[in-house]
Protein backbone atom coordinates (compact mmCIF):
# COMPACT_ATOMS: atom_id res chain seq x y z
CA UNK A 1 0.00 0.00 0.00
CA UNK A 2 2.09 3.08 -1.52
CA UNK A 3 -0.15 5.62 1.15
CA UNK A 4 2.61 8.72 1.33
CA UNK A 5 2.50 8.65 -2.86
CA UNK A 6 -0.48 10.73 -2.27
CA UNK A 7 1.19 13.46 -0.57
CA UNK A 8 1.55 17.04 -1.81
CA UNK A 9 5.17 17.83 -2.66
CA UNK A 10 6.97 20.06 0.18
CA UNK A 11 7.14 23.46 -0.48
CA UNK A 12 9.51 24.89 -2.77
CA UNK A 13 10.97 27.37 -1.08
CA UNK A 14 11.43 31.33 -2.48
CA UNK A 15 14.32 31.99 -4.17
CA UNK A 16 14.05 35.67 -4.05
CA UNK A 17 14.07 35.51 -0.63
CA UNK A 18 17.53 35.04 0.12
CA UNK A 19 19.81 35.74 3.49
CA UNK A 20 18.63 34.92 7.13
CA UNK A 21 19.27 36.59 10.30
CA UNK A 22 21.51 34.64 12.71
CA UNK A 23 18.04 34.70 14.85
CA UNK A 24 16.00 33.39 12.50
CA UNK A 25 18.22 30.76 11.71
CA UNK A 26 18.08 29.93 14.89
CA UNK A 27 14.53 29.81 15.17
CA UNK A 28 14.41 27.79 12.30
CA UNK A 29 16.80 24.93 13.24
CA UNK A 30 15.10 24.67 16.84
CA UNK A 31 12.00 24.26 14.85
CA UNK A 32 13.78 21.35 12.75
CA UNK A 33 15.05 20.10 16.34
CA UNK A 34 11.58 19.86 17.67
CA UNK A 35 10.45 17.74 14.41
CA UNK A 36 12.92 15.58 14.55
CA UNK A 37 12.03 14.92 18.13
CA UNK A 38 8.07 14.44 17.22
CA UNK A 39 9.13 12.25 13.79
CA UNK A 40 11.57 9.88 16.16
CA UNK A 41 8.49 9.44 18.57
CA UNK A 42 6.41 8.74 15.86
CA UNK A 43 8.93 5.86 14.66
CA UNK A 44 9.91 4.59 18.06
CA UNK A 45 5.62 4.36 18.41
CA UNK A 46 5.67 2.18 14.99
CA UNK A 47 8.31 -0.28 16.24
CA UNK A 48 6.89 -0.83 19.52
CA UNK A 49 3.27 -0.86 17.92
CA UNK A 50 4.54 -3.93 15.47
CA UNK A 51 6.93 -5.02 18.14
CA UNK A 52 3.41 -5.62 20.36
CA UNK A 53 1.73 -6.90 16.92
CA UNK A 54 4.05 -9.58 16.64
CA UNK A 55 4.22 -10.55 20.21
CA UNK A 56 0.57 -10.73 20.44
CA UNK A 57 0.11 -12.61 17.39
CA UNK A 58 3.18 -15.27 18.66
CA UNK A 59 1.55 -15.48 22.23
CA UNK A 60 -1.70 -16.98 19.86
CA UNK A 61 0.34 -19.39 17.56
CA UNK A 62 1.85 -20.35 20.60
CA UNK A 63 -1.60 -21.29 22.29
CA UNK A 64 -2.76 -23.12 19.18
CA UNK A 65 0.65 -24.85 19.17
CA UNK A 66 -0.07 -26.06 22.92
CA UNK A 67 -3.47 -26.52 21.90
CA UNK A 68 -2.08 -28.67 19.04
CA UNK A 69 0.49 -30.95 21.02
CA UNK A 70 -1.52 -31.57 23.67
CA UNK A 71 -4.60 -32.83 21.25
CA UNK A 72 -1.54 -34.66 19.65
CA UNK A 73 -0.44 -36.74 22.52
CA UNK A 74 -4.75 -36.69 23.73
CA UNK A 75 -6.32 -38.11 20.66
CA UNK A 76 -5.01 -41.51 21.01
CA UNK A 77 -5.53 -41.95 24.67
CA UNK A 78 -9.21 -40.57 24.15
CA UNK A 79 -9.86 -42.35 21.29
CA UNK A 80 -8.53 -45.89 23.10
CA UNK A 81 -10.82 -44.41 26.20
CA UNK A 82 -14.06 -43.83 23.80
CA UNK A 83 -13.94 -47.16 22.07
CA UNK A 84 -14.14 -49.18 25.40
CA UNK A 85 -16.85 -47.11 26.92
CA UNK A 86 -18.54 -47.08 23.69
CA UNK A 87 -18.35 -51.17 23.68
CA UNK A 88 -19.23 -51.84 27.28
CA UNK A 89 -22.33 -49.20 26.52
CA UNK A 90 -23.14 -50.96 23.16
CA UNK A 91 -23.17 -54.11 25.17
CA UNK A 92 -25.38 -53.31 27.91
CA UNK A 93 -27.60 -51.48 25.58
CA UNK A 94 -27.92 -54.93 23.90
CA UNK A 95 -28.74 -56.70 26.85
CA UNK A 96 -30.99 -53.74 27.68
CA UNK A 97 -32.95 -54.10 24.56
CA UNK A 98 -33.34 -57.91 25.05
CA UNK A 99 -35.13 -57.66 28.64
CA UNK A 100 -38.33 -58.51 29.31
CA UNK A 101 -39.80 -57.13 31.68
CA UNK A 102 -43.30 -57.34 33.21
CA UNK A 103 -42.44 -57.13 36.95
CA UNK A 104 -41.76 -54.00 38.79
CA UNK A 105 -38.77 -55.56 39.71
CA UNK A 106 -37.35 -56.37 36.55
CA UNK A 107 -38.27 -53.08 35.57
CA UNK A 108 -36.64 -51.51 38.05
CA UNK A 109 -34.04 -53.65 37.25
CA UNK A 110 -34.30 -52.45 33.37
CA UNK A 111 -33.67 -48.61 34.69
CA UNK A 112 -30.90 -49.21 36.74
CA UNK A 113 -29.21 -50.59 33.57
CA UNK A 114 -30.35 -47.24 31.72
CA UNK A 115 -28.91 -45.67 34.17
CA UNK A 116 -25.48 -46.78 33.84
CA UNK A 117 -26.02 -46.27 30.15
CA UNK A 118 -26.16 -42.47 31.26
CA UNK A 119 -23.42 -42.29 33.15
CA UNK A 120 -21.60 -43.60 30.38
CA UNK A 121 -23.24 -41.86 27.61
CA UNK A 122 -22.23 -38.74 29.54
CA UNK A 123 -18.66 -39.80 30.27
CA UNK A 124 -18.27 -40.00 26.07
CA UNK A 125 -20.37 -37.26 25.56
CA UNK A 126 -18.13 -34.76 27.88
CA UNK A 127 -14.33 -36.46 26.81
CA UNK A 128 -15.49 -36.08 23.05
CA UNK A 129 -16.48 -32.67 23.37
CA UNK A 130 -13.47 -31.36 26.18
CA UNK A 131 -11.51 -32.86 22.85
CA UNK A 132 -13.46 -30.88 20.35
CA UNK A 133 -14.72 -27.99 21.80
CA UNK B 1 -36.91 -34.00 37.21
CA UNK B 2 -38.06 -32.34 34.00
CA UNK B 3 -36.64 -32.04 30.45
CA UNK B 4 -35.37 -28.68 30.71
CA UNK B 5 -32.70 -29.97 32.88
CA UNK B 6 -30.60 -31.08 30.02
CA UNK B 7 -27.72 -28.98 29.10
CA UNK B 8 -28.47 -25.68 27.11
CA UNK B 9 -27.81 -25.82 23.40
CA UNK B 10 -25.55 -22.37 23.82
CA UNK B 11 -23.68 -23.75 27.02
CA UNK B 12 -22.32 -26.70 24.88
CA UNK B 13 -21.20 -24.95 21.85
CA UNK B 14 -19.72 -22.08 23.41
CA UNK B 15 -16.12 -22.97 23.36
CA UNK B 16 -16.37 -24.18 19.36
CA UNK B 17 -17.78 -20.69 18.46
CA UNK B 18 -15.67 -19.15 20.55
CA UNK B 19 -12.31 -20.72 19.05
CA UNK B 20 -14.20 -19.88 15.32
CA UNK B 21 -14.87 -15.90 16.94
CA UNK B 22 -11.22 -16.32 17.94
CA UNK B 23 -9.50 -16.88 15.07
CA UNK B 24 -11.86 -14.67 13.06
CA UNK B 25 -11.34 -11.79 15.32
CA UNK B 26 -7.22 -11.73 14.99
CA UNK B 27 -7.36 -11.85 11.29
CA UNK B 28 -9.78 -9.07 11.91
CA UNK B 29 -7.17 -7.34 14.43
CA UNK B 30 -4.32 -7.91 12.08
CA UNK B 31 -5.56 -6.38 9.17
CA UNK B 32 -6.71 -3.31 11.36
CA UNK B 33 -3.58 -2.87 12.95
CA UNK B 34 -1.24 -3.00 9.39
CA UNK B 35 -3.68 -0.23 8.13
CA UNK B 36 -3.12 1.81 11.35
CA UNK B 37 0.37 1.38 11.02
CA UNK B 38 0.64 2.12 7.22
CA UNK B 39 -1.05 5.34 7.81
CA UNK B 40 1.61 6.03 10.34
CA UNK B 41 4.19 5.60 7.94
CA UNK B 42 2.60 7.53 5.15
CA UNK B 43 2.41 10.12 8.26
CA UNK B 44 6.30 10.31 9.12
CA UNK B 45 7.33 9.92 5.74
CA UNK B 46 5.05 13.30 5.25
CA UNK B 47 7.03 14.44 7.94
CA UNK B 48 10.55 13.64 7.40
CA UNK B 49 9.66 15.45 4.00
CA UNK B 50 8.56 18.15 5.45
CA UNK B 51 12.24 18.44 7.55
CA UNK B 52 14.08 17.86 4.15
CA UNK B 53 12.09 20.55 2.45
CA UNK B 54 12.81 22.96 5.49
CA UNK B 55 16.56 22.26 5.62
CA UNK B 56 16.56 22.40 2.23
CA UNK B 57 15.14 25.74 2.21
CA UNK B 58 17.21 26.98 5.17
CA UNK B 59 20.52 25.60 3.14
CA UNK B 60 19.51 27.66 0.14
CA UNK B 61 18.83 30.95 2.03
CA UNK B 62 21.76 30.87 4.61
CA UNK B 63 23.71 30.27 1.63
CA UNK B 64 24.90 26.12 2.86
CA UNK B 65 25.11 23.92 0.00
CA UNK B 66 25.36 21.27 2.37
CA UNK B 67 22.56 22.09 4.10
CA UNK B 68 20.45 21.94 0.76
CA UNK B 69 21.61 18.77 -0.07
CA UNK B 70 20.88 17.33 3.29
CA UNK B 71 17.20 18.52 3.16
CA UNK B 72 17.03 16.44 -0.65
CA UNK B 73 18.87 13.50 1.30
CA UNK B 74 16.23 13.22 3.97
CA UNK B 75 13.31 13.59 1.45
CA UNK B 76 14.72 10.49 -0.40
CA UNK B 77 15.44 8.83 2.49
CA UNK B 78 12.28 9.37 3.72
CA UNK B 79 10.46 7.76 0.95
CA UNK B 80 12.75 5.19 0.49
CA UNK B 81 12.17 4.00 4.48
CA UNK B 82 8.64 4.67 3.95
CA UNK B 83 8.67 2.19 1.12
CA UNK B 84 10.40 -0.40 3.00
CA UNK B 85 8.69 -0.18 5.79
CA UNK B 86 5.44 -0.69 4.25
CA UNK B 87 6.56 -3.74 2.37
CA UNK B 88 8.00 -5.16 5.23
CA UNK B 89 4.69 -4.96 7.24
CA UNK B 90 2.39 -6.34 3.95
CA UNK B 91 5.35 -8.74 4.10
CA UNK B 92 4.79 -9.44 7.96
CA UNK B 93 1.18 -9.44 7.41
CA UNK B 94 0.85 -12.29 4.67
CA UNK B 95 3.73 -14.38 6.47
CA UNK B 96 1.16 -13.87 9.95
CA UNK B 97 -1.96 -15.08 7.54
CA UNK B 98 -0.04 -17.91 5.84
CA UNK B 99 1.20 -18.99 9.61
CA UNK B 100 -2.24 -18.71 10.92
CA UNK B 101 -3.58 -20.80 7.60
CA UNK B 102 -1.75 -23.22 8.79
CA UNK B 103 -2.14 -23.37 12.20
CA UNK B 104 -5.96 -23.77 10.97
CA UNK B 105 -5.57 -26.21 8.74
CA UNK B 106 -3.55 -28.76 11.36
CA UNK B 107 -6.51 -27.83 13.81
CA UNK B 108 -9.15 -29.02 11.24
CA UNK B 109 -7.45 -32.00 10.24
CA UNK B 110 -6.95 -33.28 13.91
CA UNK B 111 -10.45 -32.29 15.02
CA UNK B 112 -11.89 -33.56 11.66
CA UNK B 113 -10.29 -36.85 11.89
CA UNK B 114 -11.30 -37.60 15.20
CA UNK B 115 -14.51 -35.82 14.90
CA UNK B 116 -15.30 -38.21 11.59
CA UNK B 117 -13.95 -41.36 13.07
CA UNK B 118 -15.78 -41.16 16.19
CA UNK B 119 -19.15 -40.19 14.28
CA UNK B 120 -18.44 -43.38 12.50
CA UNK B 121 -17.91 -45.57 15.77
CA UNK B 122 -20.82 -43.96 17.44
CA UNK B 123 -23.66 -44.42 14.56
CA UNK B 124 -24.06 -47.89 15.72
CA UNK B 125 -24.94 -46.91 19.03
CA UNK B 126 -26.94 -44.32 17.90
CA UNK B 127 -29.24 -47.07 16.46
CA UNK B 128 -29.48 -49.22 19.72
CA UNK B 129 -30.78 -46.00 21.17
CA UNK B 130 -33.28 -45.82 18.39
CA UNK B 131 -34.46 -49.01 19.07
CA UNK B 132 -34.60 -48.37 23.19
CA UNK B 133 -36.36 -45.60 22.44
CA UNK B 134 -38.96 -47.27 20.18
CA UNK B 135 -39.00 -50.16 22.60
CA UNK B 136 -39.85 -48.23 25.57
CA UNK B 137 -42.50 -45.90 24.54
CA UNK B 138 -44.46 -47.98 21.94
CA UNK B 139 -46.03 -50.36 24.57
CA UNK B 140 -49.39 -49.98 25.29
CA UNK B 141 -50.27 -49.46 29.00
CA UNK B 142 -53.29 -50.75 30.46
CA UNK B 143 -54.54 -48.82 32.78
CA UNK B 144 -55.82 -50.98 35.22
CA UNK B 145 -52.82 -52.04 35.78
CA UNK B 146 -50.82 -50.70 39.37
CA UNK B 147 -49.89 -47.09 39.98
CA UNK B 148 -46.10 -48.42 40.15
CA UNK B 149 -46.36 -50.37 36.99
CA UNK B 150 -47.34 -47.74 35.28
CA UNK B 151 -45.06 -45.27 36.60
CA UNK B 152 -42.51 -47.38 36.33
CA UNK B 153 -43.37 -47.59 32.27
CA UNK B 154 -43.31 -43.61 32.27
CA UNK B 155 -40.07 -43.63 33.92
CA UNK B 156 -38.61 -46.13 31.13
CA UNK B 157 -40.16 -44.55 28.61
CA UNK B 158 -38.59 -41.03 29.96
CA UNK B 159 -35.11 -42.57 30.74
CA UNK B 160 -34.86 -44.58 26.94
CA UNK B 161 -36.49 -40.46 25.34
CA UNK B 162 -33.74 -38.84 27.14
CA UNK B 163 -30.86 -41.00 26.64
CA UNK B 164 -31.54 -41.12 23.13
CA UNK B 165 -32.34 -37.48 23.00
CA UNK B 166 -28.59 -37.49 24.47
CA UNK B 167 -26.93 -39.41 21.81
CA UNK B 168 -28.60 -37.39 19.04
CA UNK B 169 -27.32 -34.05 20.39
CA UNK B 170 -24.03 -35.97 20.43
CA UNK B 171 -24.05 -37.05 17.02
CA UNK B 172 -25.65 -33.45 16.08
CA UNK B 173 -22.91 -31.99 17.68
CA UNK B 174 -20.44 -34.02 15.74
CA UNK B 175 -21.37 -33.19 12.50
CA UNK B 176 -21.29 -29.60 13.60
CA UNK B 177 -18.15 -29.71 14.52
CA UNK B 178 -17.18 -32.02 11.32
CA UNK B 179 -18.87 -29.21 8.73
CA UNK B 180 -16.92 -26.37 11.08
CA UNK B 181 -13.70 -28.23 10.45
CA UNK B 182 -14.31 -28.86 7.06
CA UNK B 183 -15.09 -25.17 6.63
CA UNK B 184 -12.08 -24.19 7.92
CA UNK B 185 -9.84 -27.14 6.09
CA UNK B 186 -12.23 -25.51 2.66
CA UNK B 187 -10.56 -21.92 3.07
CA UNK B 188 -13.97 -20.14 4.70
CA UNK B 189 -16.60 -21.77 2.41
CA UNK B 190 -19.76 -21.18 3.83
CA UNK B 191 -21.17 -24.25 6.12
CA UNK B 192 -23.74 -25.80 5.07
CA UNK B 193 -25.10 -27.83 8.54
CA UNK B 194 -26.80 -25.65 11.34
CA UNK B 195 -26.11 -24.81 14.94
CA UNK B 196 -27.47 -28.41 16.42
CA UNK B 197 -30.64 -27.79 19.07
CA UNK B 198 -31.55 -29.89 21.49
CA UNK B 199 -35.17 -28.87 21.21
CA UNK B 200 -35.57 -29.59 17.62
CA UNK B 201 -33.71 -33.39 18.67
CA UNK B 202 -36.29 -33.46 20.87
CA UNK B 203 -39.17 -32.24 18.68
CA UNK B 204 -37.80 -34.79 15.90
CA UNK B 205 -38.12 -37.92 18.77
CA UNK B 206 -41.34 -36.84 19.36
CA UNK B 207 -42.15 -36.96 15.91
CA UNK B 208 -41.49 -40.68 15.60
CA UNK B 209 -45.06 -41.17 17.68
CA UNK B 210 -46.86 -39.33 14.80
CA UNK B 211 -47.73 -36.78 13.52
CA UNK B 212 -48.22 -32.90 15.13
CA UNK B 213 -52.40 -33.82 15.04
CA UNK B 214 -52.45 -37.40 15.78
CA UNK B 215 -50.19 -36.27 18.61
CA UNK B 216 -52.72 -33.65 19.85
CA UNK B 217 -55.42 -35.80 19.14
CA UNK B 218 -54.10 -38.62 21.34
CA UNK B 219 -53.00 -36.64 24.09
CA UNK B 220 -56.38 -35.09 23.90
CA UNK B 221 -58.02 -38.49 24.35
CA UNK B 222 -56.16 -39.21 27.31
CA UNK B 223 -57.29 -36.61 29.36
CA UNK B 224 -60.71 -36.47 28.20
CA UNK B 225 -61.35 -40.03 27.29
CA UNK B 226 -62.55 -41.48 30.86
CA UNK B 227 -63.77 -44.85 29.66
CA UNK B 228 -59.97 -45.71 28.11
CA UNK B 229 -58.19 -48.78 29.24
CA UNK B 230 -55.81 -49.25 27.08
CA UNK B 231 -52.81 -45.94 26.54
CA UNK B 232 -49.52 -46.20 24.71
CA UNK B 233 -46.44 -45.28 27.44
CA UNK B 234 -45.88 -42.12 25.29
CA UNK B 235 -48.66 -40.42 25.78
CA UNK B 236 -48.60 -40.46 29.70
CA UNK B 237 -45.43 -39.57 29.52
CA UNK B 238 -46.52 -36.14 27.31
CA UNK B 239 -48.91 -35.29 29.90
CA UNK B 240 -46.01 -35.99 32.56
CA UNK B 241 -43.97 -33.70 31.38
CA UNK B 242 -44.78 -29.85 30.81
CA UNK B 243 -42.40 -29.15 28.40
CA UNK B 244 -44.17 -31.75 26.33
CA UNK B 245 -47.48 -30.88 27.21
CA UNK B 246 -47.17 -27.23 26.23
CA UNK B 247 -44.71 -27.07 23.33
CA UNK B 248 -45.35 -31.02 21.84
CA UNK B 249 -49.24 -31.35 22.38
CA UNK B 250 -49.85 -27.80 22.13
CA UNK B 251 -51.88 -27.12 24.88
CA UNK B 252 -52.46 -23.46 25.84
CA UNK B 253 -53.38 -21.82 28.89
CA UNK B 254 -57.48 -21.31 28.33
CA UNK B 255 -57.04 -17.50 28.33
CA UNK B 256 -54.49 -17.92 25.30
CA UNK B 257 -56.26 -20.28 23.03
CA UNK B 258 -59.96 -18.64 23.91
CA UNK B 259 -58.12 -15.80 21.95
CA UNK B 260 -55.88 -17.67 19.26
CA UNK B 261 -57.33 -19.61 16.38
CA UNK B 262 -55.52 -22.48 17.01
CA UNK B 263 -57.01 -23.98 19.86
CA UNK B 264 -56.06 -27.45 20.77
CA UNK B 265 -58.19 -30.59 21.50
CA UNK B 266 -57.40 -30.32 25.36
CA UNK B 267 -58.44 -26.46 25.20
CA UNK B 268 -61.25 -27.65 23.18
CA UNK B 269 -62.89 -29.26 25.93
CA UNK B 270 -62.20 -26.26 28.08
CA UNK B 271 -64.33 -23.91 25.63
CA UNK B 272 -67.12 -26.75 25.15
CA UNK B 273 -67.82 -26.03 28.50
CA UNK B 274 -68.09 -22.30 27.94
CA UNK B 275 -70.63 -22.93 25.02
CA UNK B 276 -72.42 -25.09 27.32
CA UNK B 277 -72.31 -22.57 30.26
CA UNK B 278 -73.97 -20.34 27.23
CA UNK B 279 -76.96 -22.90 27.56
CA UNK B 280 -77.19 -22.56 31.39
CA UNK B 281 -75.29 -25.88 31.91
CA UNK B 282 -73.31 -26.26 35.20
CA UNK B 283 -70.39 -29.21 34.25
CA UNK B 284 -67.17 -29.44 36.48
CA UNK B 285 -63.65 -28.62 34.65
CA UNK B 286 -62.53 -31.61 32.77
CA UNK B 287 -63.39 -35.25 34.59
CA UNK B 288 -60.29 -37.37 34.52
CA UNK B 289 -59.32 -40.94 34.58
CA UNK B 290 -57.63 -41.04 38.04
CA UNK B 291 -54.86 -42.67 36.71
CA UNK B 292 -54.59 -39.83 33.97
CA UNK B 293 -55.14 -37.13 37.03
CA UNK B 294 -52.53 -38.75 39.19
CA UNK B 295 -50.26 -38.27 35.97
CA UNK B 296 -51.65 -35.16 34.95
CA UNK B 297 -51.64 -33.83 39.22
CA UNK B 298 -47.53 -33.75 38.90
CA UNK B 299 -47.15 -31.37 35.80
CA UNK B 300 -46.83 -28.16 36.41
CA UNK B 301 -47.82 -26.90 33.81
CA UNK B 302 -51.30 -28.83 33.50
CA UNK B 303 -51.67 -27.70 37.00
CA UNK B 304 -51.61 -23.60 35.74
CA UNK B 305 -53.94 -24.87 32.75
CA UNK B 306 -56.12 -26.03 35.68
CA UNK B 307 -55.90 -23.22 37.71
CA UNK B 308 -56.75 -20.95 34.88
CA UNK B 309 -59.58 -22.82 33.93
CA UNK B 310 -61.14 -22.90 37.68
CA UNK B 311 -60.51 -19.28 37.71
CA UNK B 312 -62.96 -19.12 34.79
CA UNK B 313 -65.37 -20.66 36.32
CA UNK B 314 -64.71 -18.85 39.71
CA UNK B 315 -65.21 -15.49 37.87
CA UNK B 316 -68.04 -13.84 40.06
CA UNK B 317 -70.95 -11.74 38.06
CA UNK B 318 -69.97 -8.52 39.94
CA UNK B 319 -73.16 -6.79 39.34
CA UNK B 320 -73.38 -2.75 39.47
CA UNK B 321 -75.63 0.10 39.55
CA UNK B 322 -76.18 0.24 35.55
CA UNK B 323 -76.89 -3.70 35.46
CA UNK B 324 -80.22 -2.66 37.64
CA UNK B 325 -81.07 0.56 35.72
CA UNK B 326 -81.08 -1.89 32.79
CA UNK B 327 -83.06 -4.84 34.51
CA UNK B 328 -85.84 -2.40 35.74
CA UNK B 329 -86.19 -0.38 32.10
CA UNK B 330 -86.27 -3.83 30.90
CA UNK B 331 -89.11 -4.38 33.44
CA UNK B 332 -91.19 -1.46 32.66
CA UNK B 333 -90.60 -1.49 28.98
CA UNK B 334 -92.30 -5.35 29.09
CA UNK B 335 -94.72 -4.11 31.59
CA UNK B 336 -95.89 -1.10 29.39
CA UNK B 337 -96.05 -3.14 26.25
CA UNK B 338 -98.19 -5.46 28.00
CA UNK B 339 -100.85 -3.00 29.41
CA UNK B 340 -101.43 -1.29 25.83
CA UNK B 341 -101.54 -4.76 24.28
CA UNK B 342 -104.31 -6.50 26.82
CA UNK B 343 -106.10 -2.51 26.80
CA UNK B 344 -107.02 -3.12 23.11
CA UNK B 345 -108.52 -6.75 24.32
CA UNK B 346 -112.03 -5.73 24.97
CA UNK B 347 -112.50 -7.82 28.58
CA UNK B 348 -113.59 -6.11 31.83
CA UNK B 349 -111.55 -3.31 33.42
CA UNK B 350 -111.39 -6.46 36.60
CA UNK B 351 -110.15 -8.80 33.97
CA UNK B 352 -108.22 -6.85 32.64
CA UNK B 353 -106.16 -5.75 35.58
CA UNK B 354 -105.63 -9.44 36.79
CA UNK B 355 -104.28 -10.75 33.30
CA UNK B 356 -102.21 -7.61 33.05
CA UNK B 357 -100.58 -8.66 36.34
CA UNK B 358 -100.45 -11.94 35.97
CA UNK B 359 -98.32 -11.19 32.54
CA UNK B 360 -95.67 -8.79 34.09
CA UNK B 361 -94.91 -11.08 36.96
CA UNK B 362 -94.76 -13.53 33.50
CA UNK B 363 -92.62 -11.29 31.85
CA UNK B 364 -90.43 -10.37 34.58
CA UNK B 365 -89.65 -13.91 35.38
CA UNK B 366 -88.50 -14.16 31.52
CA UNK B 367 -86.55 -11.17 32.26
CA UNK B 368 -84.90 -12.27 34.84
CA UNK B 369 -84.07 -15.41 33.24
CA UNK B 370 -83.24 -14.10 30.46
CA UNK B 371 -81.05 -11.69 31.91
CA UNK B 372 -79.35 -13.64 34.92
CA UNK B 373 -78.99 -17.18 32.92
CA UNK B 374 -78.23 -16.89 29.82
CA UNK B 375 -76.27 -13.50 29.33
CA UNK B 376 -74.38 -14.17 33.27
CA UNK B 377 -72.08 -16.63 31.18
CA UNK B 378 -71.23 -14.01 28.49
CA UNK B 379 -70.48 -11.51 31.61
CA UNK B 380 -68.38 -14.05 33.61
CA UNK B 381 -66.61 -14.47 30.35
CA UNK B 382 -66.16 -10.70 30.14
CA UNK B 383 -64.94 -10.41 33.40
CA UNK B 384 -62.40 -13.64 33.01
CA UNK B 385 -61.04 -12.53 29.74
CA UNK B 386 -60.43 -8.82 31.15
CA UNK B 387 -58.63 -10.59 34.20
CA UNK B 388 -56.91 -12.54 32.04
CA UNK B 389 -55.35 -10.14 29.77
CA UNK B 390 -54.47 -8.04 32.81
CA UNK B 391 -52.26 -11.26 34.23
CA UNK B 392 -51.26 -12.47 30.65
CA UNK B 393 -48.05 -10.61 30.00
CA UNK B 394 -46.10 -10.87 33.30
CA UNK B 395 -47.82 -14.89 33.69
CA UNK B 396 -47.05 -15.50 29.88
CA UNK B 397 -43.43 -14.37 30.55
CA UNK B 398 -42.67 -16.50 33.69
CA UNK B 399 -44.81 -19.61 32.15
CA UNK B 400 -42.29 -19.47 28.95
CA UNK B 401 -39.02 -18.86 31.61
CA UNK B 402 -40.58 -22.01 33.37
CA UNK B 403 -41.89 -24.13 30.62
CA UNK B 404 -39.91 -23.42 27.36
CA UNK B 405 -36.34 -23.56 28.37
CA UNK B 406 -34.91 -26.89 27.31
Amino acid sequence: MDNYSNLPAPQEPNTEQVGLTDEQIIQQINEIGNKIVYVANNIATIHKEIHQMDLQFEAYIASLNNDIEKRKLNIPVVSKQLDSLNSMMSRILDKVLDMDVTTPMEMEHKMRMMEIIDKYLNQISNLTMRLLL
Amino acid sequence: MYLSNITTDDDSLRPLVAEVDRYEHLVAELTEQTMQLSTKIANVVKELSGIGAQLSVLGRKSRHQSVDKAGGLIRIGAALWGKYKQHKIEQRRTQMEQQLEQMRAQIASQKLGFAVSQRAKFAKTLDLFAALHSQNSTREINLSESPTAISGAIGLCKTSFLLYAKAKYLDHLLAFVISQMQTWSRDNKPTTCSKPSLSAVVKSLISTWGTDSDIKRQVALCITNLQAQQMPVWVLFICSEPYLLMNCAGVCLPGEALDCSDNTAVIKSIDDQISRDYMGEQLSIQTLNPVVESILANNDYYKLCKKRAEEYSDTTLNYNFGDIVLFVLLWIISSVCTYFSFAAIRTTYQTQWYLIICLTIIVLILCSTLYFKLLSPLRRYRNHMERCMHNDIEQQRKMNKKFNTI
